[in-house]
């Protein structure tokens, strides 16, 4: 049967789904969900019931590979190499150069430097005509993958091979949200990067190795939220429109533009949670604030933005925001609950200025209100 | 199911291997011939520990092969460097083996793409300089350094294994006495673990340690009162043991019809210990270890134990090593293995022909099993060349042949059967025959794929001095010397006599205490068999 790909926007249950279809299977199915944060991991694993705990497992997609693809047959490529742990890296210039031979994929102590892990998978898979498939066929009648988002590359080939196996595979993720990558040095694949993997899944359910489904209502947020961040994609990826379910009515909820010189003020009055790009000098007021990339994964009541320039452009003329650009301010955009603030020089100009595709949604805030 | 076990230097077997079959495997050998290590070795590596401790701790330079480890001292002594002895065990099993589907991969030393589990006993990396350094002192104890060592345990996907794999249990039964009260060991109480679900012992635990508590509060304080009140207690007060030591396993024990299992006899302990391993799901225990069956039991609890053994094996894969006969004939000649220097040998056409195979099916199998076990046998066509041969051998050697290690066995004509069998199993044997009219060269000619020089040679004599044993013991010998020894009047022909009463002339000659000449080519096969 084919895999079940579910592509879901922020909030819409995907690890409780994930959690409730471990809970239904056959008493003696094995399992296996894989996500590739340690966050994802804790949540999938404090969600499965204690009764299935002897036969599933929930691991990380690093680990994944080493123990199940690459290490029992690793001595088909480098003989007497003992892969084990993981050596984390950012990018590949924190790798020294001129290692070469299993030298190129692992450290001296044999840990897979982890962006180089999915090639080494690949070239295992190749050269052992798919055993460590087998092998996983052997070992789990079901397989989940949470945050498929974050796969990048040759992690493709490895999903692809797992889609086609016996195993039955359910797969989730949000392209939107894809603002983590296991590789970012990986060139292969490089079309289906970030919110264009939708476009490899629409491929791949062509040829009839999956079926894909969205699912589109966040229980997180209100409809307002919902519409805003629906534009923030390329429209041409055809992503299907989000419905907010969260109907509580706060007295200030929605999209609003806050003035930078009103952040204070406004901080005071709705304490909310500051999402930033990235770390940068800016002295900032007495709040949390988090970055785009970490916010993944929590919700906030309320959350305010701190725009950058191509997202000011964006909100004037509907400029697309780079791939990962628009990840990243896509998942920041859906922490709010209540209301999402976003904080630019001369709110009032922007305001006037905003796009006509904005001008329902988006509010102008001012202290005095 | 075990498909194959590759050893290393452990113990007695140095360089072995062993393809068992996937239901039964019957062991047979000689003492020390590794039988009982390989049941060990099973048991060692699927659960990583040997008589309930783990490897590790039991480690000890009794561990090595003694050939092993006397060939690496040599070579120290004669000033090269030779590399420290390691001990590897590989057990390889079938991929289709429920509960091994993690452990497989390809790292073992076939590069195998199947399950399976690996113990290495090697040198510490660790402790590289220290073992160099005590390699150098001057009189070193030929011993290995096992302080020096580690011990992996792993599986064939390079996955360290730290406790048994789930799935891949085992149970070893022994009819040895247990001795202790209450009369359970290690064994016996791993047997009782898996019999109860991990569920219902938590339930015992609780209500266990419950009753514990109930006692210390309830009559104990009351006696401890009295101390405290009798002055001079010095702070001793009495209370159950709560430490987790004092778990349930060590109070609870197994009644049989309401009897102790301790205060069972013999056979009945036996035969608990068997129900008790193979009356569950084959799931928790897909290996069963026998180990000589035979010992402790009389036989009609033998017979009982071997059809039980029998009767519930299910789908398990049992592996039995024995010295009986019986066990052998009621478990079926198709499954004996019989131990050799580099691993047990199925009695197999890819070890001999069909045709000697079915000629030892249609034996008793209890000379097949002397041959079997014998450290050197002699093979004699009837009952009056053994009494000759024996007498033979004690008047020119001072000993009977069998304590010289020496199995003298009666196969009729079928001394070539022997051979081949014996040079299966590498045997040094002597084959005695008549020749029936024809000279030694041609018998000789005839089974020579089996004959080594010094290890299987044929002894016949000459056609010149006669067709059978009597004829050439007449040669050997004066006619009045026999006639006397026989004690014949001179109106009987000795030659017609012998042939005509061979058993009964083999038996007065054997308690004669006249001294006799023996035939030459008995003579050669004395000394051949006595040579080491």
């Amino acid at each position: 049967m084919p895999s079940r790909v579910q592509l879901a926007v922020a909030g819409s249950g995907k690890t409780s789904s994930i959690a409730s279809q471990i809970e239904a299977q056959a008493a003696q199915a094995t399992s296996l969900a894989l996500t590739y944060t340690t966050n994802g991991q804790r949540e999938i694993a404090s969600r499965v019931p204690n009764l299935r705990n002897g036969n599933h497992e929930t691991m990380g997609w690093f680990s994944f590979l080493t123990q199940h693809i690459v290490r029992p047959y690793l001595p088909v490529l480098h003989p007497g190499i003992h892969a084990h742990g993981l050596h984390f890296v950012e990018h590949s210039g924190q790798i020294p150069r001129n290692r070469s031979g299993w030298k190129y994929y692992l450290d001296d102590a044999h840990q897979p430097y982890n962006i180089r892990l999915s090639l080494l998978a690949k070239q295992v898979l190749d050269a052992t005509n798919d055993a460590p498939i087998h092998r996983i066929e052997a070992i789990y009648d079901h397989l989940y993958i949470d945050e498929v988002q974050d796969l990048t590359g040759n992690d493709l080939v490895i999903l692809e091979k797992l889609m086609r196996s016996s195993i039955n595979v359910f797969i989730t993720g949000d392209v939107r949200q894809s603002v983590l990558a296991t590789s970012r040095s990986d060139r292969l694949n490089t079309a289906y990067r970030g919110v264009h993997l939708v476009k490899w899944f629409r491929e791949r359910e062509a040829d009839g190795i999956c079926e894909l489904t969205f699912a589109e209502t966040s229980q997180r947020f209100n409809h307002t939220i919902a519409r805003f961040s629906d534009l923030i994609h390329d429209p041409a990826l055809r992503l299907p429109t989000t419905t907010g379910s969260f109907a509580e009515n706060s007295g200030h909820d929605g999209l609003f533009l806050v003035d930078d010189n009103h952040l204070e003020s406004y901080i005071q009055q709705w304490k909310p949670t500051l999402l930033r790009a990235k770390i940068s000098s800016r002295t900032l007021p007495n709040a949390e604030v988090i970055n785009f990339g970490v916010s993944k994964g929590i919700t906030r009541e309320r959350v305010a933005i701190l725009t950058t320039d191509p997202i000011r452009k964006w909100l004037a003329n509907k400029t697309l925001l780079a791939n990962q650009s628009a990840c990243g301010f896509y998942v920041a955009s859906t922490r709010g609950r209540y209301s999402v603030a976003l904080i630019v020089p001369r709110a009032d100009r922007v305001y006037s200025r905003l796009h006509a595709d904005f001008s329902e949604i988006i509010q102008l805030w001012s202290p005095n209100e | 199911m075990i498909t194959r076990l590759l050893v290393t230097n452990y113990r007695s077997l140095q360089s072995f291997e062993f393809k068992p079959d996937g239901k039964l495997n019957l062991l047979v050998g000689d003492n020390d011939t590794g039988k009982s290590t390989i049941l060990e070795v099973i048991a060692l590596t699927l659960s990583g520990r040997i008589k309930g401790r783990w490897a590790a701790d039991d480690l000890n330079p009794h561990w090595f092969n003694h050939k092993s480890v006397e060939a690496f001292f040599d070579d120290l002594e004669a000033g090269n460097s030779p590399s420290a002895p390691e001990i590897s065990i590989e057990l390889y099993l079938s991929t289709t083996t429920k509960g091994a589907e993690r452990l497989r991969g390809i790292h073992n030393s076939r590069n195998e793409d199947t399950p399976g589990i690996s113990i290495h006993v090697k040198p510490d990396p660790d402790h590289a300089a220290e073992l160099t350094e005590y390699l150098t002192q001057e009189n070193v104890p030929r011993l290995i350094p096992t302080e020096l060592y580690m011990v992996e345990w792993r599986d064939f996907s390079d996955g360290k294994l730290t406790r048994q794999p789930a799935g891949l249990g085992h149970t070893i039964i022994d009819a040895s006495n247990t001795g202790s009260y209450p009369g359970i060991d290690f064994k016996m109480r791993q047997l009782l673990k898996d019999f109860v679900t991990t569920k219902e012992s938590a339930q015992i635990s609780l209500a266990y340690r419950q009753a514990r508590v109930a006692i210390t509060e309830g009559v104990l304080r009351e006696v401890d009162d009295r101390i405290a009140q009798e002055g001079n207690s010095f702070g001793v007060g009495l209370q159950m043991d709560q430490s987790s030591n004092a778990s349930w396993e060590t109070a609870v024990t197994p009644h049989i019809e309401k009897v102790p299992f301790a205060l069972l006899g013999q056979g009945k302990q036996v035969a608990t210990k068997v129900a008790l391993a193979m009356s569950r799901n084959s799931d928790r225990n897909q290996f069963v270890l026998v180990e000589e069956p035979e010992n402790h039991l009389s036989h009609s609890n033998l017979q009982e134990l071997i059809s039980q053994i029998s009767s519930l094996a299910g789908s398990r894969q049992i592996f039995i090593t024995t010295h009986s006969s019986f066990v052998l004939n009621r478990l079926g000649f198709d499954h004996l293995y019989l131990m050799s220097e580099h691993g047990p040998k199925g009695l197999n056409t890819d070890l001999v022909t069909g045709d000697t195979i079915k000629y030892f099916q249609r034996q008793s199998g209890y000379d097949t099993l002397r041959l079997a076990v014998a450290k050197k046998a002699v093979i004699v066509e009837g009952p009056s060349d053994e009494m000759i041969f024996n007498k033979a051998y004690k008047s020119i050697k001072g000993v009977e042949p069998r304590e010289s290690g020496i199995d003298v066995v009666t196969l009729g004509t079928r001394g070539k059967r022997a051979l081949e069998l014996a040079h299966a199993l590498n045997k040094k044997v002597a084959v005695l025959r008549d020749n029936d009219g024809k000279e030694p060269e041609y018998w000789k000619s005839a089974a020579a794929t089996y004959l080594e020089a010094g290890r299987r040679e044929m002894f016949i004599g000459s056609v010149a001095t006669g067709v059978t044993l009597e004829p050439q013991m007449l040669a050997a010998n004066s006619v009045t010397t026999l006639r006397s020894v026989l004690g014949l009047d001179s109106t009987v022909d000795v030659a017609d006599h012998m042939k005509n009463n061979k058993t009964d002339s083999a038996w007065q000659i054997v308690n004669s205490t006249t001294s006799l000449e023996w035939p030459a080519y008995i003579k050669e096969a004395i000394e051949f068999i006595n040579a080491e």
